[in-house]
């Protein structure tokens, strides 16, 4: 027992001694990320980057139902950060649209609502400027179909009730059925904008989106770290490990001292870079954190993680093509985990294999505990995970022992 | 005490490095091991050690079998590898530490200060390994070894890197080692610690034959180390 704490002790101080290193090495590490991090998002978006929308909307002749239309979908509260909408004349949107001082324009012609209840569908013009690009237009051209949609949608109910008024023989009150309905959908339909109101997007559940960046730094940042520390971490089966062997200090035993080592002294540097950097938040106007004695239960996600990395380094081997593996590997997870954008502005595939990756949930967990919550599930969560990194970490090692036979 | 070690046979894949090797390490005694680059004589060393499994064969110590790999044969054996022991980012009295911790480790700290000043390290002992010359490296790792007293001290290759000084010095301590009744089997390439062995051993194509008392540096030069 005196020699596996022997062996602990002078692992902790060489773990220790290593984070100057690790730091500036982080740093570097922590600049190609970001550099990564944008080339890909880039890659993802391509020129899909939204801002917001200015549009004007001529309305031609005064119907009313088309009036209520617009302004339905201005009160969209969803569309609100996303869109403005301007009613305008169509001389004045033809010069806004030129001018690029606006990215388009819906023309919407007189008696347009009663031709697709008629059947008739007129259409809306769309004109559109030079200045817009391929994300904005879509969302432009959804916009001006979807007034249309919800007519048509109403058509569709329209010509349910006109069958039905057929099948059982009463031609006679087919007009006032229509009528009926025209008005008694429209008017549910557009007194519905309140559906919309509160489509909240959010990156973790129950955080804002500076709490949520603040987040994903810090596990960016640690995650960057473990990984400078995997050049010092003890892959290979080297004579020294041979000969603890011999003294009885078996290759678990050795991976276990190593990896208790490094997440000791991980995680007090986890708590070290993290706990400023959420305290800042917590005091930022639309912070969800709340201090609180469960801060101090990161200290067993900095420890999770640690064994996380400590078992990745392990199976991938800390050469230099080892630790690129690694950081491949890495930033792939956070990546789709959500790290750099999040889950909601992801790929649906990405976001869906990012969901099956542990930095995820590991994020939902921060953002809990930082909330003052805690989840005994979470908690148990975290110790099997722990367990299992270990596990994987030992048979890593003694793989990787066989393999150097 | 006597080791005698019999048809020992290793092989790495289907690569054959030592096929029956048998030879005999009196008590007392340097015991040389030479041969050409890639023979097997680091392996042999490694499989006396314990670091790696023989595929057969057998050890005797005073006549008695003992397992291969078990805790008796490494309470009897020191070994001193060709690379470093030594955890480089730690101080030297770390390390030392660290080997002095297994078994009795009140007495093995006071075989340590012993061994220490017999190998003059003491101004070394606060002074990181990653920093130390090649020489000094080497006085460290076999400090390591002598730490729980072995009576068979197993050296591959000592003399590299070590200045002249140091290896008189080493040849110095083999002496006294085997003045006290210890053994000593090294392998080696120097012509110095050659010529100081009682008896040589040549392993060539994965056998090892006894090189006759007597002969010339040239000739086993010529004969055995090519």
């Amino acid at each position: 027992m005196y020699c596996r704490l022997t062996l602990l002790k002078l692992e902790i101080k060489r773990f220790v001694g290593m984070l100057p290193f690790v730091l500036l090495e982080t740093l570097l590490f922590g600049l190609i990320a970001v550099g990564v991090g944008i080339y890909a998002s880039k890659a993802v978006y391509a020129d899909k980057v939204i801002g917001k929308i200015k549009a004007g909307v001529v309305v031609e002749g005064e119907e009313l139902m088309t009036k209520m239309l617009v302004q339905f979908v201005q009160s969209m509260d969803s569309l609100e950060g996303t869109v403005s909408l301007e009613l305008l004349s169509e001389g004045e949107a033809r010069k806004q649209v030129e001018k690029g001082e606006l990215y388009g324009a819906v023309i919407i012609p007189d008696g347009m609502v009663d031709s697709i209840l008629s059947g008739e569908n007129l259409s809306p013009s769309i004109l559109l400027g030079d200045g817009y690009n391929q994300a904005e237009t879509l969302v432009f051209a959804q916009l001006a179909q979807a007034g249309a949609k919800l007519l048509t949608t109403a058509q569709a109910g329209i010509y349910a009730a006109d069958a039905f008024c057929m099948e059982k023989g009463m031609q006679d009150r087919l007009q006032q059925t229509e009528d009926y309905l025209n008005e008694a959908y429209l008017g549910y339909a557009l007194g519905r904008a309140s559906v919309f109101h509160r489509e909240e997007v959010t990156a973790i559940k129950g955080t804002s989106f500076s709490d949520y960046y603040g987040i994903s730094f810090v596990f960016a940042f640690l995650s960057f770290a473990g990984l400078s520390f995997g050049r010092y971490v003890q892959v290979k089966a080297c004579s020294r490990k041979k000969m603890l062997c011999l003294k009885r200090l078996f290759t678990g035993e050795q991976y276990l001292i190593e990896t208790g080592a490094f997440a000791f002294v991980f995680s007090f540097f986890g708590m070290l870079v993290s706990l400023p950097v959420f305290f800042i938040l917590s005091h930022s106007k639309d912070s969800t954190f709340q201090a609180a004695g469960t801060w101090f239960f990161l200290t067993g996600m900095w420890l999770v993680l640690a064994c996380f990395l400590k078992m990745l380094i392990q199976i991938t081997g800390n050469s230099a093509g080892g630790i690129g593996v690694c950081f491949m590997v890495l930033l792939a997870f956070i990546f789709a985990s959500g790290g750099f954008l999040p889950p909601a502005f992801l790929p649906v595939w990405m976001e869906q294999a990012g969901s099956r990756f542990f930095y995820r949930g590991w994020m939902e967990k921060t953002g809990m505990f930082l909330q003052g919550r805690i989840g005994s599930g979470a908690v148990l969560e975290l110790i099997v995970q722990l367990v299992l990194f270990l596990i994987v970490g030992v048979l890593a090692a003694k793989v990787r022992k066989a393999a150097e036979k | 005490m006597e080791v005698e070690i019999k048809n020992v046979k290793k092989s790495y894949r289907k690569n054959k490095v030592l096929k029956e090797i048998s030879l005999m390490i009196k008590a007392g005694e340097c015991t040389g091991i030479i041969g050409a680059n890639g023979c097997g004589k680091s392996t042999l060393l490694k499989v006396l050690a314990g670091i790696e499994k023989a595929d057969g064969g057998e050890i005797l110590i005073n006549n008695q079998p003992v397992k291969w790999q078990s805790s008796q044969l490494a309470g009897y054996v020191g070994y001193v590898p060709q690379e470093s022991v030594l955890i480089p980012e730690l101080t030297v009295e770390d390390n030392l530490k660290l080997w002095a911790s297994f078994g009795e480790h009140k007495k093995n700290e006071e075989i340590l200060r012993r061994l220490g000043e017999q190998f003059q390290l003491e101004d070394f002992y606060r002074k990181k390994v990653k920093h130390l010359s090649g020489g000094m490296n080497k006085r460290v790792n076999i400090v390591c070894a002598l730490i729980h007293q072995p009576f068979l001290l197993l050296m591959d290759e000592p003399s590299t890197s070590l200045d002249l000084v140091f290896k008189e010095e080493l040849r110095e301590y083999i002496r006294s080692f085997t003045a006290k009744g210890g053994s000593v089997l090294l392998s080696s390439h120097d012509e110095g610690e050659i010529a100081g062995c009682a008896s040589l051993w040549a392993i060539k194509n994965g056998i090892a034959q006894k090189v006759p008392q007597g002969e010339t540096i040239e000739k086993i030069v010529s004969e055995y180390m090519k």
